[in-house]
């Protein structure tokens, strides 16, 4: 499947970041195993931190430490980015490397750092390419806490629902259609940026899973989801998604110092940054993307080399952002 | 002015799979393959002496005299010598090794343990999870972790203080043993007295330092970042007072492993794309010797007497080179 790619010309290896809790080392063990089986034959790696939950045959099975917050003192960044880089390098630098990994992160784990870990380290961006984030959420659990009166889900959790390029809901078969409407109404209120599935009510193929090429180039926002939530019913802090879009040129100087200005201003809180600007001097569009106080651009050429648009559009996921102050920053940056 | 040196390759053997730790025994060279293949080779013929498996892949080696200890990544803990194998497991898996004066420490979790000669109970090292271990001056040894790094009595196996730093990831010995060398995630270098406090702090590096090694003599510190190395002088008393390093370009990859000869000042660096390099630091700024291998080089390890040189890479090629030291011509 991934002979195909973009990113294959440039051996790198696409990582599919699985988050949730036990539904996400299931899903993992049967993706690999779907895909080791399928059409077109690949071998895949699953860097995990506990054991397969089911057999997973010949799949290479890469158990790193558990990065609970709790475990150890210490920064929990940092022990992500060592165990997480070592694992996948010692999956990768192989006679026979797999063509695809698949990281499992638990349900305590930070999305975001793994994220920012697969984006910056230098070892990462020799090896591999992000290709997508799915959050599996289990409708029960989720249906539960809201009918209780719970918050829909911790810090983390809502972090991980918010820079998910696919969100699957499992068990939506064992809850009523109203429990299971509440759930999506608040899953598409967390997230602006992926898919959310039930499969168990609507299949979907393991094409919606991987080769998403997620984080790269415009973000797919539609403009339905341009509404950050202002009151949240339980009172907890929930992320805010803030689209920034432009039909016309960026000023490069401007744009560059916008960029700079928003990291510097709301880096920690950043969980995820990703656009598409058009800049005076560049025939094609620049793309960025990052999490935290990291962000990279490239050329949309690496990628799509016969798209020229000039609309610019920029995503930026975070806690605590001020929606209005950011766009018209962004559209202060327009080239006169 | 230049450097004559011969490198020539020995031997050069194709493994299954890939070795990412290299240690030497006084019996010869310890392979730890991926595949969980720990195999005791005769470097002068490449005949195998002994052959050993452990249940996951190795993620440290240390050997002391005869004897060797390979932790793997599932916790477990395996000890040979004399053809005597025997094994432990702990929770977590074994992070770093090191053998100091004929003590092995080997690091997991937030624990520090001594293996060879005896095991005993783990030490907790208060330094968060343990990520590197090296030796420091006489039995002392030094464990970094991710809250800074502690002097540890390999003797008493207790701790003899405790500095707080960045998250560590590699330390280096200096062989005159006036100082440690102690690279962190952040990219800095930190200069330290054993036992006491910090003597530098050497910054600027981009990214993590994790490929830190002294030359034999003690005179330089040489830190790989990128697809560079830096060299510091140091000084008689184990000081780093250039306010810059000298940067040694060779290679066009970022650089993967390096290594120092403990007997002569001259180290080997390997990159992403095979291409090896050897160096001598003191006195030229360009390499004096060049190797390949294919794939990624993981891991390279001098031989004792500083007379070879073993080599090996992601395509699980492995290649032991014979080293003639010499002069400046």
């Amino acid at each position: 499947m991934s002979n195909d790619l973009p990113w294959a010309d440039r051996g790198l290896t696409p990582v599919t970041v699985i988050a949730g809790g036990h539904e996400a080392a299931v899903l993992a063990a049967r993706l690999a195993l779907g895909l080791r089986d399928g059409v077109c034959p690949e071998q895949v790696a699953v860097v995990a931190e506990a054991p397969a939950p089911e057999s997973v045959g010949e799949i290479a099975w890469c158990v790193v430490r558990p990065v609970e917050g709790a475990r150890t003192e210490g920064c929990d960044c940092c022990r992500v980015r060592l165990d997480l880089v070592g694992a996948i390098r010692l999956v990768l630098e192989r006679p026979t490397p797999p063509q695809r990994v698949l990281v499992v992160a638990s349900e305590s784990s930070d999305v975001s750092t793994i994220a920012q870990t697969l984006l910056s380290e230098p070892a990462m961006q020799r090896l591999v390419d992000l290709d997508g984030v799915v959050v599996t959420v289990d409708a029960v659990a989720q249906a539960t806490r809201v009918a209780l009166g719970l918050p829909f889900d911790d810090e983390m959790g809502l972090a991980r629902l918010a820079v998910a390029d696919r969100v699957l809901v499992s068990r939506a078969d064992d809850v009523t259609d109203d429990a299971l409407g509440t759930v999506m109404r608040s899953l598409r209120t967390i997230n602006r940026f992926g898919f959310i599935a039930a499969p168990a009510l609507s299949p979907i193929d393991m094409s919606a899973i991987v080769d998403l090429r997620a984080w790269h180039g415009a973000p797919p926002l539609g403009s339905d989801r341009m509404v950050e939530p202002v009151v949240v019913a339980d009172g907890t802090r929930w992320p805010v998604t803030v689209r920034c879009e432009m039909d016309g040129f960026c000023d490069a100087d401007a744009v560059d110092g916008w960029f700079d200005h928003l990291i510097a201003q709301h880096g920690s809180r950043i969980l995820r940054l990703q656009g598409a600007v058009a800049v005076v001097g560049h025939e094609h569009r620049v793309c960025c993307r990052g999490v935290r106080s990291f962000a990279i651009s490239h050329s949309e050429t690496e990628h799509r080399a016969d798209e020229r648009s000039p609309l610019s559009i920029v995503a930026v996921v975070g806690y605590g952002l001020d929606a209005d102050a950011v766009r018209a920053e962004f559209e202060a940056t327009r080239a006169r | 002015m230049d450097v004559v040196t011969s490198v020539e390759i020995v031997w050069r053997h194709s493994m299954p799979d890939a070795a990412r730790h290299l240690a030497w025994t006084d019996l010869g060279l310890v392979i730890a393959r991926d595949d969980g293949h720990i195999v005791l080779v005769d470097d002068s013929t490449a005949g195998v002496r002994h052959v050993l498996d452990v249940s996951a892949p190795p993620t440290a080696l240390a050997a002391a005299g005869e004897a060797m200890v390979v932790g793997g990544l599932d916790g477990s803990l395996t000890h040979l010598a004399r053809g005597v194998r025997t094994s432990w497991h702990v929770a977590e898996p074994i992070v770093a090794a090191a053998c100091v004066r004929g003590t092995v420490i080997v690091g997991h979790g937030t624990s520090a343990r001594a293996v060879v000669p005896h095991p005993i109970d783990a030490l907790e090292g208060g330094v968060g999870s343990v990520t590197a271990i090296g030796c420091a001056a006489g039995r002392l040894a030094v464990i970094g972790g991710t809250t800074g790094l502690a002097w540890v009595d390999t003797g008493l196996l207790v701790v003899d203080g405790r500095i707080d730093l960045p998250t560590i990831v590699s330390v280096a010995h200096d062989p005159r043993e006036r100082v440690v060398a102690c690279g962190d995630l952040g990219g800095s270098i930190h200069v330290l007295r054993p036992g006491t406090g910090e003597a530098n702090e050497l910054t600027g590096y981009p990214d993590r330092v994790d490929l830190i090694a002294f030359a034999a003599s003690g005179r330089a510190l040489c830190a790989c970042a990128s697809d560079e190395m830096t060299v510091w002088p140091v000084d008689d008393d184990g000081g780093v007072e250039e306010p810059e390093p000298r940067r040694l370009v060779g290679h066009d990859e970022p650089i993967t492993a390096l290594a120092a000869s403990e007997v002569d000042d001259l180290v080997v660096t390997g990159d992403a794309s095979g291409l090896v390099r050897v160096w001598a630091p003191l006195l030229l700024d360009r390499p004096v010797a060049t190797l390949r291998t294919e794939g990624v080089v993981l891991a390279i390890s001098w031989r004792p007497d500083g007379r070879g040189v073993a080599i090996s890479s992601s395509s699980g090629t492995l290649l032991f080179a014979d080293v003639r030291p010499g002069a400046v011509a």
